[in-house]
């Protein structure tokens, strides 16, 4: 019936003539109306860009605010917000891995129908995304809806208790993200390569994802935030709402997300998850699409090692007791983050009464629906000789791997083949 | 019997979906409800009927329009979950702009193939038998609706606002710091979630029962006596529930 997508395909002998991935999800227009708003406001009207993704739009919004408006925050803050950021990255994973992709490759229809037959997997997916969840309450104030991460820092701190606690059933879980892992590994993906560029964002010997200023490609690009316009083409199609993107510089589609991160990132994985990764003989870079998921559960055991090892940090220096402090002045400001599903750029011009001017936001899934209809263009000659509902399954599944932030990333996807 | 159910996104961030499968209790809830429909999550989705419907988001496109109206006629209970459900949330903070002009914003010259319209709570277009507001949703009061729709109950009533939730925290006013709280004219229910932690409401859970016109007119004096720039109260109040009365009105009438 009803949806937020559809995918068109028109296929005359043997050959993709033309291929549509139609999004008529309902447009919000956030960016025309933050602008006249408090450069206070921003992050929080625009992290409700995306419900599954709320933290990662709130802090890169934060990140951007503070840039215009020339403020440093503390190293204490830097770290809670990567704290933060980890664990909605693995919040999202968990939600995505378990509840999105996993029923298409065990034959189930869905995982709430799994709960019978395998209540260990799903117990395992609601104790994590608990876990997680717990997490962002405690820095954040809840999962859902950031209370306290403002301009300059936070209005309400956790305790040195409340960190030790956590810290204890993070080095517990451990054992629950080397599962997943396992599990991902074990499933068979289909057998596809299409070698494109990959970005993400970059920061000295780190896996970046709150921290960094500069963006990388497997093509060697190496570019400062701000110029992303110079290097990513934004385009309107008019079969979707979402935009498309090109890189500049090859003029063609791109990979942003958990697969594009290690195929860039890699080396600087935890050593945890490069131990998990020699384990399960998986090599990087690697040009599969549906191997997406089983980058996502290899950066579920890193995020694991990174909020253990950052919440270590946090302990031994002890929190102390900061409050934001922010002065208006007029100014642009450029940040990018890792979303889940890939970069993310906030770009935001304030005026000296600390007024949004302008509002520019380029989210993951506008980067990567180009690439994936190319993907699907090249992935469905190969498919042909399957019986139809195969055929859907296959596609369902290519789009699923690279979770776009739509819901048409779940079951919408009504194909048409014409 | 089982509940027969479906859930569906209409214009939203898809976080009120996503905030039902954080619920502790969904394995109970599983117990209760069969989820018959759920695009976000089931490869196979049920054409009806249903017992109940519980809808995320605005309504923004005609045939969204189409889509809630159907789901109507299928369903016995229909409940809406969310602020933009509700009240139309952030969503309809364009009713207030002209509409011609932010598309060209957002899409250049180029005209899509699909249409935008104002956005509207769906209540607008459907008999809605539960309000569940919140951006996103409280768990707490999704799981008192539930158990009233399980037992063919009236749906719950929340007569306070924010602030005597906040009180019981103790930890000060931030209306009286002069920060612009909306407390006072929002409805509770959240344990005072934002000014609990030290951030002003913003009002995602929309009007409180008692406010009226007559009622905030004394709410915008404290905020002007403040010296809160006259231009950030009406936006405010568009944020997340600029559609509903009173807010419409006092948007519309004292600004």
């Amino acid at each position: 019936m009803e949806g937020h997508g559809s995918l068109v395909i028109d296929i005359k002998n043997r050959k993709v003539k033309d291929l549509r991935l139609n999004i008529f999800e309902g447009s919000r227009f956030f960016e025309p109306l933050l602008k006249g708003r408090g450069y206070d406001e921003v992050p929080e009207i625009s992290s409700r860009i995306c419900g599954i993704c709320v933290i990662a739009h709130h802090l890169t919004a934060v990140k951007a605010v503070e840039k215009a408006l020339g403020v440093t925050p503390s190293e204490q803050t830097i770290e809670l917000r990567k704290l933060l950021d980890l664990a909605g990255l693995v919040q999202s994973h968990v939600l995505h891995l378990y509840f999105l992709a996993l029923s298409d490759y065990l034959g189930y229809e869905s995982t709430l129908a799994m709960i019978g037959e395998h209540p260990e997997v799903v117990k395992r997916a609601l104790r994590m995304k608990k876990l997680a969840n717990d997490a962002s309450e405690l820095i954040a104030g809840s999962p859902m809806r950031q209370a306290t991460p403002v301009i300059g820092g936070f209005t309400s701190l956790p305790t040195k208790h409340q960190l030790e606690h956590l810290l204890r059933r993070m080095k517990d879980a451990k054992t629950d993200a080397i599962k997943t892992l396992d599990l991902f590994a074990s499933l068979k993906v289909p057998e596809f390569e299409r070698k494109v560029e990959c970005f993400a964002l970059a920061k000295e010997k780190t896996f970046a994802i709150y921290d960094g200023e500069q963006i990388a490609s497997t093509e060697g690009l190496y570019f400062p935030v701000e110029e992303y316009q110079q290097h990513i083409k934004e385009f309107v199609v008019p079969y979707s709402t979402a935009k498309h993107s090109i890189s500049v510089s090859t003029g063609e589609s791109f990979l942003v997300g958990a697969l594009a991160r290690i195929n860039v990132n890699k080396q600087h994985l935890s050593d945890g998850a490069k131990e998990a990764m020699d384990r399960i003989e998986v090599r990087f870079p690697n040009y599969n699409p549906y191997m997406n998921n089983l980058a996502q559960a290899l950066e579920i055991v890193h995020s694991i090692d990174q909020i253990v090892c950052t919440l270590e940090k946090l302990l031994d220096v002890g929190v102390k007791d900061e409050k934001p402090e922010v002065k208006v002045r007029a100014g642009e400001g450029v940040a990018a983050t890792e979303a889940p599903r890939g970069t993310l750029y906030h770009h935001y011009k304030i005026n000296n009464a600390g007024r949004v001017e302008y509002a520019n936001i380029i989210t993951p899934t506008a980067q990567n629906l180009k690439n994936m209809e190319e993907d699907l263009k090249a992935v469905v000659p190969q498919l042909l000789d399957l019986p139809k509902d195969e055929i859907v399954l296959n596609l369902e599944k290519l789009i699923r791997a690279y979770d776009p932030c739509i819901s048409c990333s779940t079951h919408f996807l009504e194909t048409k083949f014409v | 019997m089982k509940i027969k159910t479906a859930i569906i996104g209409l214009t939203a961030c898809s976080g009120c979906q996503v905030q039902f499968l954080n619920i502790e209790a969904l394995p109970e809830i599983l117990d209760v409800l069969d989820i018959t429909y759920f695009p976000l999550a089931k490869g196979k989705n049920s054409d009806g009927p249903f017992d109940l419907t519980l809808i995320e988001g605005c309504t923004s496109t005609p045939e969204q329009i189409d889509e809630i109206k159907k789901m109507r006629e299928k369903t016995k209970t229909l409940v809406a979950l969310g602020t933009c459900a509700c009240f139309g949330g952030v969503n309809a903070m364009k009713n207030f702009y002209s509409q011609e002009k932010i598309e060209e914003e957002v899409y250049g010259g180029t005209k899509l193939l699909y249409k935008s319209i104002e956005a509207s709570p769906i209540s607008n277009h459907v008999k809605v038998d539960f309000c569940v507001p919140g951006c996103p949703f409280d768990k707490e009061g999704f799981l008192d609706a539930l158990k009233r729709v399980v037992m063919d109950k009236k749906p719950p009533k929340i007569y306070h606002n924010v602030c005597a939730e906040c009180k019981l925290n103790e930890r000060g006013c931030l209306l009286e710091k002069k920060k612009f709280c909306m407390g006072p004219v929002v409805m509770g229910g959240c344990s005072a979630l934002c000014p609990r932690h030290g951030y002003p409401c913003q009002g995602c859970r929309g009007p409180s029962e008692d406010a009226k016109v007559e009622t905030i007119d004394a709410f915008l004096k404290i905020l002007e006596d403040h010296g809160i720039p006259k231009e950030e109260i009406p936006r405010k109040f568009m944020k997340y529930a600029g559609v509903i009365e009173p807010f419409r009105r006092i948007i519309y009438e004292r600004y």
